[in-house]
């Protein structure tokens, strides 16, 4: 899934979407890696005055399968880019398949809906951008990406496969995604900006604060307990653990290559380190303050849904 | 003036408004505050009581292990006693609360 963001406004909420459509997503981000070394810009580094500056194209994950020659987040229709005429060729066609996309609802649109009339006020001002860019800067080149590793692992009833991806803090450690997103987002490893609760995507949250109660909640959002083996239809298969404080909170953990463990509390930083600043190589015996339940481990697949 | 109590992971962290009153009394004990020398931001301590975040217009003021801080300017509050003056304004609806985050208070006394 790809988010775009696509910079112009300056008090109401900029146009945003997400891309689910894998397909779409894909043959996006393959034509903007063939252009990659013309049409890209690094996002903000770029145009940054009152009107049109640039389309934004981020990974909702921090494990998105991802060209190898594209950062994480980047920006088109810029002048970061070194042939703008490319770029903004390409963020023609991002804007073209914004009303397509608008399943997927976010808080931007309640003040900025995404409609034809905003379809064609975006392109317009694309074309006038190309026609007679402003005076700037242009950006430096561009980062890599991390990428994620499949691996068995065996109980004595099951040997299941699961992913293992690589610690990504960046991703979620930006103002834009950190007081937004928590640790069942970061656990499931995807950014709803919604301060995700379990069950809430299927009518099935709870207000207990226990074991049984929280487990149900995630069941039901697709979660399956460990050792009950995900296909490969279901890629990225990530491990997680969930433990609770009792009577007041929940938390989890997700594992990650390297063999230790990753987390966000709350609107906190994600990190890889428990409450006396050691690394987590085991969620069940590092310092978790007062989420002193261990109530399991769990796979998280693809089709698992939250909000 | 809003009162965000930094606590939990998963859910969401309680908030509560403070009356005129209360808002214009946390100003006062703000301001009497003495600023801070040279010091490192206290580590969050992760899962569990992280401190208060307050928002008064377009101020946002942290308080937490004894440093009042505001955008780069901090102030000292050895005792902790705005922390413990903010326990006190907990909606009664929290007063669960109440217990947990005055033991971590008394928890990091000495920190």
């Amino acid at each position: 899934m790809l988010r775009i963001d696509i910079s112009i406004f300056s008090g109401r909420p900029d146009p945003s979407w997400i891309i689910t459509d894998e397909s779409v997503a894909r043959s996006l981000l393959s034509d903007v890696a063939d252009a990659a070394e013309g049409a890209v810009g690094i996002p903000g580094a770029g145009y940054d005055g009152l009107g049109y500056r640039e389309v934004v194209v981020s990974a909702v994950s921090d494990d998105e399968p991802w060209p190898e020659s594209l950062p994480r987040s980047f920006a088109l229709g810029t002048l970061g880019a070194r042939d703008l005429g490319r770029s903004a060729e390409l963020a023609r066609r991002v804007v073209e398949g914004m009303t397509r996309h608008a399943d997927t609802r976010l808080a931007e649109h309640e003040q900025t809906p995404l409609s034809d009339d905003l379809r064609e006020l975006v392109l317009g001002e694309i074309n006038a951008f190309e026609a007679e860019p402003p005076t700037w800067t242009r950006s430096p080149a561009l980062p890599a990406h991390p990428l994620r590793t499949t691996a068995q692992e065996t109980a004595p009833a099951a040997t299941c496969y699961i992913e293992f991806g690589q610690f990504n803090p960046g991703f979620w450690n930006t103002p834009q995604v950190q007081p937004n997103n928590n640790c069942y987002n970061y656990a499931r490893n995807i950014r709803t900006d919604t301060f995700a609760q379990p069950g809430r995507a299927h009518g099935a949250q709870t207000g207990t604060m226990a074991c049984p109660n929280v487990t149900q909640a995630a069941l039901a959002d697709g979660f399956v307990r460990r050792f009950q083996c995900l296909p490969d239809s279901e890629k990225p298969r990530w491990l997680t653990a969930l433990v609770v404080w009792p009577g007041q909170d929940y938390h989890w953990y997700r594992f990650h290559s390297g063999n230790f463990w990753g987390h966000k509390p709350g609107r906190t930083p994600a990190r890889d380190y428990d409450n006396s600043g050691n690394r987590i190589t085991n969620p069940e015996t590092c310092n978790r303050g007062g989420y002193r339940d261990f109530c399991g481990y769990f796979y998280a697949g693809r089709s698992v849904v939250i909000r | 003036m809003l009162v965000e109590l930094d606590l939990f992971s998963g859910r969401p962290n309680p908030r509560w408004r403070l009356d005129p009153g209360a808002a214009e009394e946390f100003r006062a004990l703000t301001a009497a505050l003495p600023p801070a020398g040279p010091w490192a931001q206290p580590p969050s301590p992760g899962l569990g009581y992280r401190g208060f975040t307050v928002t008064d217009a377009d101020r946002v003021i942290h308080v937490f292990a004894g440093r009042v801080t505001e955008g780069t300017t901090s102030r000292t509050d050895r005792d902790r006693s705005l922390e413990h003056w903010l326990l006190t304004r907990l909606p009664s609806s929290l007063r669960d609360l109440r217990s947990l985050v005055a033991e971590a208070l008394e928890d990091g006394r000495d920190d």
